[in-house]
Parts: C-alpha cells; sequence; structure tokens
C-alpha cells in the first residue's frame, strides 16, 4: 500500500486527526484525481453498507432474544472471579512485556514468568539456553514450527496468534501457553526458535470451560511489540502454509 | 449476586438483544448460510454471556462481542476443517440463492463479491466498512496490529471494487 493510498483510505474512514484531514482536503481541492478516488472510495462504503442494511430489518428469530435473555451468565461462582480480581490489579508489574536482552538475568526471568513447571517436563524440556540467548524447546517448538494458525486445534495448549517477518527478514510467531498465562513472541533463528518477548496472557479460565476461546485474550502489551518488530503485516493463511513448508526459513 | 449486580446483568443482556440485528448481519458476512449464521451468532452470545463481567462498562459492547464472533467462527472453520467438512463454493451459493430469493439482486452481488474474498480480508472490510469500527477497535476484535488490518483492508476494497465494477 502506498503512502498516497493509505492516506486515502484513512481519510475516508474518518482516521484523520483535523489537521490531516485539512492538509488532505487542500491536496484533494488541487487535484482531481484524487478528489474522484476519494468519491470512488466513498461510493464503494455507501454500495456495501447499503447492500447488507436490509439484513438489518429482518425479524430477529425469537430463539436468539431468549439466548441473550436467558443463557447462563459467568462465572457460576462470582465470589471466585471477585477475589481473583483484586489480585490481578495489585500485581501490574505481569501485564509488561519483557523484551530479552540475550542474559542470563533475562533467561532466568522468563523461566519465572513462563512457569517453570511447563519446562521440567522430563525428557521434553521447553526452553534452552545456547549462547546467550533463549530457544524454545519441547512442546513449545513443535506448536511453533508445526501448527497453522487456520488449522490449529481450539484447545491445543499452545496456541499461535499470528505469523509476521520481522526486520531482520526472520519468520516470527506469537504463542500462548494457555496453562502458565503467558504469551511471547518467538522468531526463527536457523534451526531454532529464539524467544524473543514475553508477556503474562489472561489467566486460563476453568479447565473445560467455553472461556477460554472467546476474546481474542492476546495482551495489548504484546501488539505493541508485534508492531514494533514487524515488517510489512501478519502472513495469510496461504502465506504460512508456504513459510511452514520451506520450515520457516527467511 | 447483589442487587447491583443483577441489574448491571440484566442491563447487559439487555444491549445484547438491542446489538442482534448488527450481529445476525455480520454473522452471515462470516458464514454466509443464514442457518449457520444465526448458530453463530448464538454460540458468541452464550460466549459473551459467560465472561461478562470482562467486558469493561463504558467501552463499546458491539466490537467486543464482534471479537468473540470472530473467535468462534475460526473455531467452526477448524472444526470443519478436521472433519473435512468445507463446503464447496457452488454448494453454498445454492443454498445462498434458495434461501434468498426475495433479495434484490444488488444484496446478492455484493454478498457474492464478499465471500470471494479471502478470510482475512473479508474480516476487515466487515468491521470497518460494513459495522463502522475504528481501526483500533476492529484490529483489536481481530488481534492483528492495526498495519496489518489496513493492508487487509487495502486490498479487500480493491478486490471489491474489480468485482463490483
Amino acid at each position: 500500500m502506498t503512502p498516497e493510498n493509505e492516506q486515502l483510505m484513512a481519510y475516508v474512514d474518518g482516521e484523520l486527526d483535523a489537521a490531516a484531514r485539512a492538509q488532505f482536503e487542500r491536496a484533494m481541492a488541487a487535484d482531481p484525481a484524487l478528489a474522484r478516488s476519494v468519491a470512488t472510495q466513498r461510493a464503494l462504503r455507501a454500495r456495501l453498507a447499503a447492500g447488507l442494511s436490509r439484513q438489518l430489518a429482518e425479524p430477529v428469530p425469537e430463539r436468539l432474544v431468549h439466548t441473550a435473555r436467558t443463557a447462563p451468565a459467568g462465572p457460576a461462582s462470582v465470589a471466585t472471579l471477585s477475589a481473583r480480581r483484586p489480585r490481578a490489579q495489585s500485581q501490574p508489574s505481569r501485564a509488561r512485556v519483557w523484551a530479552l536482552p540475550a542474559t542470563l538475568a533475562a533467561s532466568l526471568l522468563l523461566a519465572a514468568v513462563l512457569g517453570v513447571a511447563l519446562w521440567r517436563e522430563p525428557g521434553a524440556g521447553g526452553l534452552a539456553l545456547q549462547n546467550g540467548q533463549l530457544l524454545a524447546r519441547g512442546p513449545v517448538s513443535a506448536a511453533l514450527s508445526g501448527l497453522l494458525v487456520s488449522s490449529q486445534p481450539a484447545d491445543a495448549a499452545v496456541r499461535i496468534g499470528l505469523s509476521f517477518r520481522d526486520h531482520a527478514g526472520r519468520l516470527c510467531r506469537t504463542f500462548m501457553v494457555h496453562a502458565q498465562a503467558s504469551a511471547g513472541v518467538a522468531c526463527r533463528t536457523g534451526a531454532d526458535w529464539v524467544i524473543e518477548s514475553v508477556a503474562a496472557a489472561p489467566a486460563e479460565p476453568e479447565a473445560g470451560s467455553q472461556l477460554r476461546m472467546a476474546g481474542s485474550g492476546w495482551p495489548a502489551s504484546l501488539m505493541h511489540e508485534v508492531e514494533q518488530r514487524i515488517d510489512g503485516e501478519a502472513l495469510d493463511a496461504a502465506g504460512e502454509q508456504r513459510a511452514r513448508a520451506r520450515h520457516w526459513q527467511p | 449476586m447483589t442487587d447491583q449486580q443483577s441489574a448491571a446483568l440484566a442491563a447487559f443482556r439487555e444491549q445484547l438483544v438491542a446489538l442482534l440485528p448488527r450481529l445476525r448481519r455480520l454473522a452471515r458476512g462470516f458464514a454466509r448460510v443464514p442457518a449457520d449464521a444465526d448458530d453463530l451468532v448464538q454460540l458468541a452470545l452464550e460466549r459473551a454471556l459467560q465472561r461478562w463481567l470482562q467486558w469493561q462498562p463504558g467501552t463499546r459492547l458491539d466490537s467486543w462481542v464482534f471479537g468473540i464472533m470472530r473467535n468462534a467462527w475460526l473455531d467452526e472453520l477448524r472444526t470443519r476443517r478436521r472433519r473435512g467438512e468445507v463446503l464447496l463454493a457452488e454448494e453454498a451459493g445454492a443454498e445462498v440463492a434458495a434461501v434468498g430469493g426475495a433479495q434484490p439482486l444488488e444484496a446478492l452481488a455484493i454478498e457474492a463479491a464478499l465471500h470471494e474474498l479471502p478470510e482475512e480480508q473479508r474480516m476487515a472490510v466487515l468491521m470497518v466498512l460494513v459495522e463502522g469500527l475504528s481501526y483500533k477497535e476492529a484490529a483489536e476484535a481481530l488481534g492483528v496490529p492495526i498495519g496489518t488490518l489496513t493492508s487487509r483492508l487495502s486490498r479487500g476494497r480493491e478486490a471489491l471494487a474489480l468485482a463490483l465494477a
């Protein structure tokens, strides 16, 4: 997307601030072709909205109204949740993303944040320290190499959020370990996945609860981290498939 | 539950009821087949109610529920793929034609063009151009960075403009 095009879309979508909007409108007044492009984009927006607006007028099935008014509201035990909330609030630092300098101190911190249980699995070993870098091993590494966002099981222990290329050209992926209430970014470096940063993810709800899948649950701080690292945009489903076929090599 | 909580829950439920027409429209944009779409709305409602305490009053309820619905739909797609139940495009089209007899051609053309888009682009288009979310809200609902959202949106727009020209 060219910067001009990006500006045009942002203008049509009402995303520009007052100053940028005024500037864009001056450019538009001086450039009939630009004004035509804006008109075309506005027409497309209006056409979509008008074409689909009929659906808003359709009568809503009674069963859906019934569900909204009567389906059980969670959590079953309100006391449990309210007991959990103050604790989460009293630990604001857990919401931070720890960008990792490749030092032992950071590694120990990471292990603590991610929770050591995962990494202690006999024989599996979720984490390895090598040449000052933290490498994913075991289940995390397997998920990073094997799972596609579009086809991963809903109940996977390690879930992948998105895949992208970083400024160094490496392929990186966000991952979440529900059981450890942790999420992170790992980048493929040679034959390894280097863990670049981790963040606290929302704690896992009761086992077997549908809550686990509701909402995206990815920490905003991690998304910010991705925005700092990403070159271009996240891979789509086809791009991921190709990247996996290349074993995540650049 | 305290009286205050009961009142808040009752208000939350009525807000969901008020959102139903838009939830159904968005679900149709995801699932295309109307019966599937209403099942998806049902699932999104159930999940939204299960975690209603996690919604922050004062923030937009629509984009919050849209995000829940989007995840529910991705789960459904995964399940279908595992079962090998990917609907052929023609089958889906035939079903739409059968139930959509009363719809004007324009609406059918738009639906068809939308469903030609890759899943990611379609979601971006629906959230921003149809539901009117800001880039930030749409990016959050879809769980992607804003740059990714705008890029998908841009490509979706180009494809739609071509298809509907």
